[in-house]
């Protein structure tokens, strides 16, 4: 009887709740494993919310510091994705209410966008993250998840820490937003 | 919005994020828990007088590696008051030695906790360099500059050229604005008939030949303000900071401009070398250095991160990273001998099995 080929690739990668359980236990390779398997996630939701890369680094790296030290209250270890989103989204809205304010200070005009190559996409999406800019965090961010990150709504709920029902209200608002910025434009 | 605007603005929005900066922050992470795992279970007393006693051996410090005047030493002379020497041998602060061979003749220039320069007139020295990454140590011979971290090597300033021997370790030889790096067993001997006894603060010559045996490629490209880069006082500018030169190193990542991007990694590691983006700055130039097909260049990069940070979570990454470098740049013994250090440190670690491969070879 031949072996199971499948066998020795499921004993060498152990599922999120293993990690999560050994991490927890002072494992420092096995947080390093979640690390490395959401770290690209947990990116691309802080980029597009800031809509640059100039804090990136340091919004990641609050992130995992704070998931590190938070590991132990995770209370489904078998999904910890939506839970780092949920982390980098407070640290998020920590760094936009800063340049918010940096802004209202200085005067500052500035909008970050994120970086296209395509001259003609560049200018769609500096537009969009100029709207984007006048919305507020906790009306931008659930549509930045949903409509550009594709997360479900019961996840960007969970993620934003708000009913499905304000979801779906804070969706729809930003969208008309959008729209109406992008025909003006 | 439409679904295909949609499609199209995702896949624009798509984060620059790749390995490098994956390990990168990884690093950053790591050196955080260990810091603030070191904070809880501390009362205020404790603090205080762990802030005492830091405070008091930095005092100590400053009075110790306060900037010392210039001095000389030479093979049959008397041993200066900055430095503990006696005929044939100068002992700095760090522990370093030079000894003096034949006709030498050699002046320390600066000699503080982050920077050792000096000066060699003539003659031949041999330098026993105590390794330590955040202190920068040059000697300069004639038009050129060999900067070191912690190795064994000659130089022998003659008449008509200068030879620069290394028996244990690295150094970056730097002469008329470009760079060669030479490893343990590698000389190099540049003509120097034009630019002997240079003054300390001339100009380095431009036009003598790296006449050099070693495999490792020269640095054509190395930027010419490096001389400026050792020179104490060098104004601070914004886009000089730590995350700065990182961003910018991101920025021509991204555009494919690697050059660009080894120059702001290198201008990182020599202005900041305490700052804690330096293990991940170096990995980084290990990838960019990969890259341009500058593999021998790549592994002194992975080296040097493996170094500066011994037990940081780039460590095992770097050491594996420097083992395949050399491989690539066909030094068959000195990636098996790196692989097996790797597989010495971490036999079940993640890249055992390739480092296996190539250590069996």
């Amino acid at each position: 009887m031949s072996a199971n080929p499948q066998t020795p690739l499921a004993l060498a990668v152990p599922d999120d709740a293993t990690l999560v359980a050994q991490a927890v236990a002072g494992n420092e390779r096995a947080f390093t494993l979640l690390y490395r398997r959401h770290a690209r996630y947990v990116a691309g939701v802080v980029y597009r919310l800031l809509g640059s890369d100039a804090d990136l680094d340091d919004v990641m790296q609050e992130t995992f510091c704070d998931a590190a030290a938070a590991l132990g209250s995770l209370r489904e270890p078998s999904r910890p994705r939506p839970w780092l989103a949920r982390i980098a989204v407070h640290r998020v809205y920590a760094r936009l209410a800063r340049r918010r304010r940096s802004r209202w200070l200085l005067g500052a005009t500035t909008v970050l966008a994120p970086k296209v190559s395509d001259p003609a996409e560049r200018e769609r999406v500096v537009a969009l993250y100029e709207i984007l800019e006048r919305l507020a965090p906790k009306v931008r961010t659930p549509w930045v998840l949903h409509v550009i990150g594709g997360e479900s709504l019961p996840d960007v709920a969970a993620v934003c820490e708000v009913s499905l029902a304000t979801v779906k209200r804070r969706v729809a608002e930003a969208e008309q937003a959008v729209q109406r910025g992008l025909d003006e434009t | 919005m439409k679904p295909d605007e949609v499609t199209r603005i995702r896949r624009a929005t798509e984060p620059p994020w790749d390995e490098v900066r994956e390990q990168r922050v990884l690093a950053r992470v790591t050196s955080q828990r260990e810091r603030g795992a070191l904070r809880p279970g501390r009362s205020t007393p404790r603090r205080a007088a762990v802030m005492g006693l830091a405070l008091a051996t930095l005092l100590v410090a400053v009075v110790m590696f306060v900037r010392r005047p210039a001095g000389r030493v030479e093979a049959n002379g008397p041993p200066d008051a900055s430095a503990v020497a006696n005929v044939h041998r100068l002992t700095l602060h760090d522990g370093s030695e030079a000894i003096l061979l034949q006709d030498a003749d050699i002046a320390v220039e600066e000699q503080t906790s982050s920077r050792v320069r000096l000066i060699q007139q003539s003659g031949a020295v041999r330098y026993e360099v105590k390794p330590e990454p955040s202190r920068a140590f040059s000697v300069r011979a004639g038009s050129a500059i060999v900067h070191v971290r912690g190795t064994i090597f000659t130089v022998r300033l003659l008449a008509d050229n200068l030879e620069v021997s290394v028996e244990r370790g690295r150094v970056e030889v730097e002469e008329g604005g470009r760079t060669l790096d030479l490893i343990a067993g590698e000389s190099l001997r540049i003509p120097t008939e034009h630019a002997r006894l240079l003054p300390s603060n001339a100009a380095p010559g431009s036009d003598a030949n790296l006449d050099a045996m070693p495999t490792a490629p020269p640095a054509a490209s190395a930027p010419a303000s490096r001389t400026a880069d050792v020179a104490a006082g060098a104004p601070k500018r914004d886009d000089d900071t730590p995350a700065a030169l990182l961003r910018a190193a991101d920025r021509a990542r991204e555009d494919n401009r690697h050059a660009d991007a080894a120059t702001a990694l290198e201008t990182l590691v020599r202005r900041h070398p305490r700052d804690g983006s330096v293990p991940g700055a170096l990995f980084t130039l290990g990838r960019v250095e990969t890259a341009r097909g500058r593999h021998a260049s790549a592994a002194h990069a992975f080296e040097r991160c493996a170094a500066t940070a011994p037990n940081g979570p780039l460590a095992d990454d770097a050491t594996s990273g420097a083992a395949l470098a050399w491989a690539s740049a066909g030094r068959t013994e000195t990636a098996r001998i790196a692989a097996g250090a790797y597989l010495e440190r971490w036999p079940n670690g993640i890249h055992a099995a390739q480092m296996r491969a190539l250590r069996d070879r």
